[in-house]
Formats: structure tokens, C-alpha cells, sequence
């Protein structure tokens, strides 16, 4: 799209803009997920395989996790559903982009491991727990090493696990459940500028939207503050229009 | 339907896919020791060779069955696989059927009364132990284990029935989780035999068996109710007097 014409097409964020989106919508296994998803104007960049960005629809199989990134030790199991994202604008003619703001959604998967820690997550305390098990383990491994730029070169320092899990334990979580159109819903701002939401769907699968601010120019933001709140709204916005049917599939484990 | 795809075929569509038309094919019948079985022998279609071939069986003769380390006898005595074709005329996935006779003789089951519940159900869930309880850790008859990879019945109440041609089949299904469904029929045919129908259901290359993309689960669905619809069995004498004595039959 041109960039002048792009301009006129995502103003500023309006929220009449979302309630006339088109839908997202998603099976997972036998669950169905749909939410208000705008036009996008900032193009992904290239991941792993060589595409641009991730779009799984209209399947995937939350079951069998056959396309899932799984790794015990590092306490992951997941697979990225989909990226989208936004470019914003500032009122007037011929102004740069000042921000973007860009979705991922992921699906995760309770580990083995993990079970007796979370044995069910349509649970609330289990997947609040949950919930801060992940971030313990994201500052864990971001504490373990630091990389620093000198000159031309970067530096990677390692620092000691254990200091790094304490640091990680000491950190403190704010998990704010909420209820959108009959779901539960966990939301956590893990850094100033990323808001993450957790809906789980079943009791070893869990939704995670990420949506992540970013300046483009700093120089034409006048109000951040003012910005950033008007970011948030417009993210709830999004959020507010989330829909999942969930139908039962799992069978009860048997020990 | 453009004229090059009536001319050369037709051309699929993955939400209809392309199936074997059970009405153009007629029905074998099989004698197992008076015990009569008829059902449709549909052509095979699917990419494995067969090498079971239909016949009349002494059912009692233990020399026509094949002895296993439990305790009994067995025989695959049918075998037949359905390939399903979308686009391009790429295979999307397809059943297989694979129908099973079992015989528990005098010398290692000396009470066993196939036609009551109780030990019907008993061998049932002693078979999907066998056949699938290996692929869960710690299982045993009655558990799924500690690491469940495999879901199939293990207690009666996983167990349905189903009245087909005046037959009280008893199905279940067994899959891997999340995968492509073992559609299982099963029912008595004497005080020591027990006949089993088992469809595996399968999706091919990338295909999911449960994405709306394809119609692949409607349309096993459909070939497995099909088949069933055209199953029949007719008891020999001696059957119906067995059964006939056994309390709380299937």
C-alpha cells in the first residue's frame, strides 16, 4: 500500500475501526476462538522457516501438538498461531509512522513436568500459577546471560543459575484475572511496553496474545503518555471481542 | 463440473472427497463352522498388499488359527484398505478394515462364556491392553498408565453397544491423542469366539484428520457406517443354544 494512502487508512487508533474489523477465527482441535482482528499495515519479518510471519488457520491440532516447539528442560512447549500488526500515524499530511504495535498469538501446552504444578487450567489458581512459572522461567534465562554491545563486537556474559533463579523467584508478578464475554482471562504487563493476555482453554492448553509497543519516531509523539493510554484502550478493545467455544474433548487422566 | 474433468475424470475437491461407491460391489459370505457371515467386498484401493483372503473356517479346528502367547487363538481372515482422493487427485487419507476371529479353547479357558457381559467385556478390554497398552507407561489392565499417549477403553463404561442387522455389536474407539481414530466393532459368535471388525482411520502427508479443511472425518465416518450397515451374521445352532443358556447376555 502506498504510504500516503496507508496514512488515511489507520489514522490514529479509533475503536470504531476494531468494531468493524473482519474476524479471526481459529479451531483449535474441537475449541473455536474468534476476536476482531483490523487490517494490517506492518508487514512481519522473516522467521525461522523462511516465511513471512505465522498464519496456522484455519486448523490446528491442540491434541496431538504435532507442530508444537517442545522442549522439557527449557520448559516450553508451544506453537506460534499467528502475527499481525499495525502501523500508526499522526494526524496530518505526510507524517512518518510513529509507533507500531504488533500481535502474537501463541498456544501453549502444560508440560509432563509441569502437571503437578498446574494439573488443570480452567482452574484460576493453577493457571495463575502457571502463568508465573513462565515468567519465572523467561527472567531466569534473560538473568543467566547479558549480551552488551562494545564496538563492533557483542559481548555475551553468563552469570550464575542460581543467582538467576533468585532473582527470577524475587521478582514480583502481577496477574490480574478478568472475565471477557463469559471467559476467563489472565492479563500481565511484563515489561512497560508489552501487555500479554492468557486465556486458557482446556486443562493443559492456554492461549497467550502478546501485543507489543513499539516507537518508530520518537520525535513526532508528542503525548506518550497520552499514546500509550490510548494504545491500551485500543488493545482492551480487541480483547473485549474475543470469543471461544470450548468443547470438551479431553478424557480424565487415569493414574 | 467443466468438460475436460467429465472427459478425463473428475477433478476432487478436498471437502468432498472422492470414495469408493459401496453400491456397485456385491457380498461375500463366509462359513465359520455354520455360523454364517455375509458382508460387501469393496475393492481395495489402498497402497499396502493384502495377504488375507477370505475363506470358510473350522472356527474349532485349532490348526486353522493362529495361537498367541495369552492364551488363545487368532485369525485376520479380512483385510481391505479405502483410499480417499481430494485435489489434484492427491490421497488425503483413507480406512482400512481388518476383520479378526478369536478363540479361547477348552484348555486354557475352561469357563469362559463369550456371550455373557462380563466375560465378553473382560476379553474386549484384555485386547485394547494388548494391542495398545504398550504405547503408555505403566500401564496395565484398567490404567491408561502414567504418560498417557494412547486413549482406549479401559473399563466397561468406555464400552458402547450397537444394534446392527439384529446383532448387538459392542464398538469403542482407540487413538493416539489427538490423532485419527480405531473404530472397533466387536461381538460373540459362540461361548468361545468373538469376531472383531477394526477400521483404521487415517490422514496421509499433511493432512490433519480433524481440519475442516478436508471432509476426511465425514467421510470414514460415512465408509465405516456403510460397511457395518452391511454386515450380517447369522448364528449356527449351536450358537443360538449357547447364547440361548448364557445369563446376562451382550
Amino acid at each position: 500500500m502506498l504510504p500516503v494512502i496507508s496514512r488515511f487508512k489507520a489514522p490514529v487508533f479509533t475503536i470504531q475501526e476494531i468494531e468493524q474489523a473482519s474476524w479471526f477465527e481459529i479451531l483449535l482441535f474441537k475449541s473455536r476462538l474468534r476476536f476482531r482482528n483490523p487490517q494490517r499495515n506492518l508487514e512481519d519479518s522473516v522467521n525461522l522457516f523462511g516465511d513471512k510471519g505465522y498464519d496456522k488457520r484455519p486448523f490446528v491440532n491442540t491434541l496431538s501438538r504435532s507442530h508444537y516447539l517442545c522442549e522439557e528442560e527449557a520448559g516450553l512447549c508451544f506453537e506460534t498461531l499467528y502475527t499481525t500488526g499495525w502501523k500508526f500515524y499522526p494526524e496530518g499530511w505526510f507524517k512518518p509512522a510513529f509507533a507500531s504495535l504488533r500481535l502474537t498469538l501463541t498456544v501453549h501446552g502444560v508440560l509432563s513436568t509441569e502437571r503437578d504444578h498446574s494439573p488443570d487450567l480452567l482452574k484460576p489458581e493453577h493457571a495463575q500459577a502457571w502463568i508465573v512459572l513462565k515468567y519465572q522461567q523467561r527472567y531466569q534465562l534473560y538473568n543467566e546471560m547479558t549480551l552488551q554491545k562494545s564496538g563492533d563486537d557483542f559481548e555475551l556474559k553468563f552469570h550464575d543459575p542460581e543467582w538467576a533463579s533468585r532473582q527470577a523467584q524475587q521478582k514480583d508478578y502481577l496477574i490480574e484475572s478478568m472475565n471477557i464475554n463469559g471467559i476467563p482471562v489472565f492479563k500481565a504487563r511484563p515489561e512497560p511496553n508489552i501487555v500479554e493476555f492468557f486465556v486458557p482453554f482446556s486443562s493443559e492448553d492456554i492461549l497467550q496474545f502478546s501485543f507489543r509497543l513499539q516507537a518508530l519516531n520518537n520525535k513526532s509523539i508528542e503525548n506518550k503518555m497520552d499514546f500509550v493510554q490510548k494504545a491500551s484502550a485500543w488493545v482492551e478493545s480487541i480483547m473485549q471481542t474475543l470469543q471461544l467455544d470450548i468443547e470438551s474433548t479431553r478424557l480424565s487422566r487415569e493414574n | 463440473m467443466g468438460v475436460l474433468s467429465k472427459l478425463f475424470g473428475t477433478a476432487g475437491n478436498d471437502l468432498q472427497l472422492t470414495r469408493p461407491d459401496f453400491s456397485r460391489f456385491g457380498h461375500i459370505e463366509l462359513d465359520f463352522s455354520g455360523t454364517k457371515l455375509r458382508f460387501k467386498d469393496v475393492e481395495h484401493t489402498a497402497m499396502f498388499p493384502i495377504n488375507d483372503w477370505p475363506e470358510d473356517l473350522d472356527i474349532y479346528n485349532m490348526d486353522t488359527l493362529e495361537a498367541a502367547k495369552e492364551g488363545y487363538y487368532g485369525r485376520r481372515f479380512y483385510v481391505r484398505g479405502w483410499d480417499f482422493f481430494g485435489e489434484n487427485n492427491e490421497v488425503r487419507g483413507g480406512v482400512k478394515i481388518g476383520s479378526f476371529i478369536f478363540y479361547f479353547p477348552q484348555v486354557y479357558s475352561e469357563n469362559i462364556e463369550c456371550f455373557t457381559r462380563k466375560d465378553f467385556e473382560h476379553e474386549i478390554l484384555s485386547y485394547c491392553n494388548d494391542v495398545w497398552g504398550w504405547q503408555n507407561p505403566g500401564s496395565h489392565l484398567g490404567s491408561l498408565g502414567r504418560e498417557i499417549n494412547y486413549i482406549y477403553p479401559i473399563t466397561p463404561s468406555d464400552l458402547s453397544y450397537q444394534s446392527i442387522n439384529g446383532i448387538h455389536w459392542c464398538r469403542f474407539t482407540a487413538q493416539e491423542k489427538g490423532g485419527a481414530p480405531n473404530i472397533v466393532y466387536a461381538c460373540p459368535i459362540s461361548q468361545r469366539h468373538i469376531i472383531i471388525n477394526r477400521f483404521t482411520l487415517s490422514a496421509y502427508d499433511s493432512t490433519d484428520y480433524y481440519s475442516p479443511e478436508t471432509n476426511l472425518e465425514q467421510t470414514c465416518n460415512d465408509v465405516v457406517n456403510e460397511y457395518m450397515d452391511e454386515f450380517f451374521i447369522e448364528l449356527s445352532e449351536r450358537s443360538q443354544k449357547e447364547r440361548a443358556r448364557a445369563g446376562d447376555p451382550v
